[in-house]
């Protein structure tokens, strides 16, 4: 188990990458640190690996402080983003290398390196130096690398971020099978919310150097806790159309009042809020009637083959709707084209997000019960 | 193209002329001098071989070679010693750009500075009198001795530490900034790895610069091979010619014993030592490349 307590981390004394860090995970688990740039996971993962030091707080592996610790004593396997490998050793001592620095005899660990290598492919490149190899079978040897020691725990520093559309894919399913056959736990960082959500079983979304939420995927999806994690997960992403709560169960928005469906967990009257809906959850109909009121101003339609993306404006807000019945293609392209309105109806899963901090009020434990 | 071609060869042309005047005639004179018996009555008269005959002859040219061979060696040794470890220091363990490049730009002063005004300051310092400054330090530690004549007592020394620390800073730059583009990764990968620090250095550092490390050789070698001013200014190769070296000899034989024949000779034997040098340094090169190009098929 993987316990950060309070952790802070300045840099030059005048900025904070991290700060108030609270994770705990266990055993074997697989998690992600998803974030844009800039916002701490990497920071995050060096001072786990113990190639940073952290300025406050603590890191415990199995209850064991190790906050301190140099990286070499934390048995960890480390894959990063730009492969890192070592240019003038081949790629079987490459591997071997970290079996090398704990002593271990030439036979063996040329022996164990091999039997890594045979797991992940790769063994007619063994001869090979890195320069000779693609990206990708450099990544796997990086992997390699990383698990030939047998760690306790693997990060995966943005591991696929240098590699094409195909061998990420490729590269994905190698660390998920390597991960469940090892049973290793790993932390994953990276920027691309399908790769966290295709590998982990929990993901942390960091924003300004805070976890905004830690979940699943699924929660994460469906449940935000905030703007943020609204904002960020999800493509296409989440509508947003702000309203105002004109008491505990009505809100307006768009010149109409509606019943607010979904439980909340206190009373907004009066405040702005922000209704966020996902595209696929709005429904949508050419002429008002009983559920759909929301006027939505037609920008264009788009054919995408399996449904119909619809781009429109409601109030201030750029909305897009997924509609699978492409039969109203051509109708909907027309309205387009004379900008005249559609309606929208919210449907019965939507979030309201409370302005300005942006938190979710709905009381999704209610809504389950 | 051949247009293209065409002018770049007629704008290179006055430089060829230049270097044919300055470099390429002077190198074709020196090796008919070579020839000849010319001396202080300057009579171009063919002697054939025999000046090189002279070379093997010479009963002082057995140790100026030993001179020679023992000043490169050790001088060679410590630069490039003194040159990983000042660069592993301040291109790897400190981390500070502003304290490297002052310790840099230190170093680089006896490069920059001019090679008389240096070696006045080291005839001051190694003085053999109690005013030299060196037997100034030793004086005031031990009060009892007499001063010591350095140059007199210890010539060969002295030369190599001129000559070492003038050389360094030429390597520890290049050699600091290949280390400094070594991508950051890999040091962390190491330290993942388990490398201590000693190890990085062993393990990672020097085999990513070895191709820096020997150029850095072959440019002192020759440069220690060519090169005579700071003996000549403070040995002049003495004391009984216990620091005379290779090229200054050739110099002491044409231009003090005005044997213009035989120093040419000593000097073309000279040139043909580097000439064979730079051919097997450039072969080594290309084998270590195609050995590269090879493993990439």
């Amino acid at each position: 188990m993987i316990e950060i307590k309070g952790l802070r981390k300045e840099y030059d004394k005048h900025t904070v990458a991290l700060d108030r860090f609270d994770l705990t995970i266990p055993d074997g688990k697989f998690i992600a640190l998803l974030g844009p740039s800039g916002c701490g996971k990497s920071t995050t993962l060096n001072c786990i690996a113990g190639l940073l030091d952290p300025t406050e707080g603590k890191i415990l592996f199995d209850g064991k402080d190790v906050t301190h610790m140099a990286p070499k004593d934390r048995n960890i396997g480390m894959v990063f983003q730009s492969y890192a490998l070592y240019p003038h050793l081949s790629v079987l001592d490459n591997i071997a290398f970290p079996l090398k620095q704990k002593g271990i005899e030439k036979k063996v660990r040329h022996e164990r390196a091999r039997e890594v290598a045979k797991k992940l492919q790769i063994e007619h490149l063994l001869d090979r130096k890195p320069a000779q190899l693609s990206g990708g079978q450099q990544q796997r040897v990086a992997i390699c690398r990383a698990i030939v020691k047998e760690p306790h725990i693997l990060l995966l520093d943005e591991p696929m971020s240098n590699l094409d559309a195909r061998l990420k894919i490729e590269i994905r399913e190698v660390i998920k099978s390597i991960q469940q056959d090892l049973q290793v736990t790993a932390i994953l960082v990276t920027h691309d919310q399908e790769e966290a959500m295709a590998l982990a079983d929990e993901i942390a979304i960091l924003d300004e150097g805070r976890i905004q939420q830690f979940a699943t995927p699924d929660t994460l999806y469906e449940q935000p806790a905030n703007l943020f994690v609204a904002n960020f997960m999800g493509n296409p992403p989440m509508n947003f159309l702000e309203g105002r709560m004109v008491d505990r169960n009505h809100f307006t928005l768009g010149g109409v009042t509606l019943t607010c469906t979904m439980p909340l967990k206190e009373d907004a009257s009066g405040k702005q809020v922000k209704i966020g809906i996902r595209p696929h959850m709005l429904s949508l109909a050419m002429e008002k009637d009983e559920s759909h009121v929301v006027p939505m101003k037609m920008h264009i339609v788009e054919n995408l083959g399996k449904e119909l993306l619809v781009y429109g404006e409601v109030g201030d807000a750029e909305v897009r709707v997924s509609y699978p019945d492409k039969g109203l293609y051509a109708a909907l392209k027309q309205k387009a084209q004379k900008k005249e309105d559609v309606y929208l109806s919210l449907g019965c899963k939507y979030n309201v997000f409370l302005l300005p901090e942006g938190r979710n009020i709905v009381d999704f434990e209610a809504l389950d019960k | 193209m051949k247009r293209k071609t065409v002018q770049a060869y007629t704008f290179l042309s006055p430089f060829l002329v230049l270097v044919s005047l300055f470099y390429l005639l002077p190198a074709i004179l020196t090796i008919i001098m070579s020839f000849t018996g010319l001396d202080a009555t300057f009579q171009w008269n063919f002697v054939g071989l025999s000046n090189y005959r002279k070379i093997f002859l010479d009963p002082n040219n057995g140790l100026i070679l030993a001179n020679t061979l023992v000043y490169i060696f050790s001088a060679m040794v410590l630069i490039i010693l003194l040159d990983l470890f000042i660069a592993i220091m301040t291109a790897y363990f400190i981390r500070s750009n502003a304290w490297a490049s002052l310790f840099k730009s230190i170093i680089m002063l006896p490069m920059v500075t001019p090679s008389v005004i240096y070696s006045i300051l080291w005839l001051w310092y190694l003085d053999a009198t109690e005013n030299g400054f060196i037997n100034k330090v030793v004086h005031f530690f031990r009060p009892s001795g007499s001063p010591t004549n350095w140059i007199a007592d210890y010539p060969m020394a002295v030369i190599i530490l001129v000559e070492v620390v003038v050389a360094l800073a030429y390597g520890a730059i290049i050699l600091s900034s290949a280390i400094r583009s070594i991508p950051e990764n890999q040091f962390r990968a190491a330290r993942v790895d388990g490398a201590s620090e000693w190890e990085i250095v062993w393990q990672i550092i020097i085999p990513n610069i070895s191709s820096h490390i020997k150029f850095v050789v072959m440019w002192e070698t020759l440069g220690l091979l060519t090169n005579y001013i700071n003996i000549m200014l403070i040995t002049n190769g003495g004391p009984l010619n216990r620091t005379e070296v290779w090229a200054l000899s050739a110099y002491h034989k044409a231009f003090v014993d005005q044997q213009y024949g035989y120093g040419a000779a000593i000097s073309v034997m000279l040139i043909l030592v580097v000439f064979m040098l730079m051919l097997l340094f450039g072969f080594a090169s290309k084998h270590v490349r195609a050995k590269g190009e090879k493993e990439n098929d």
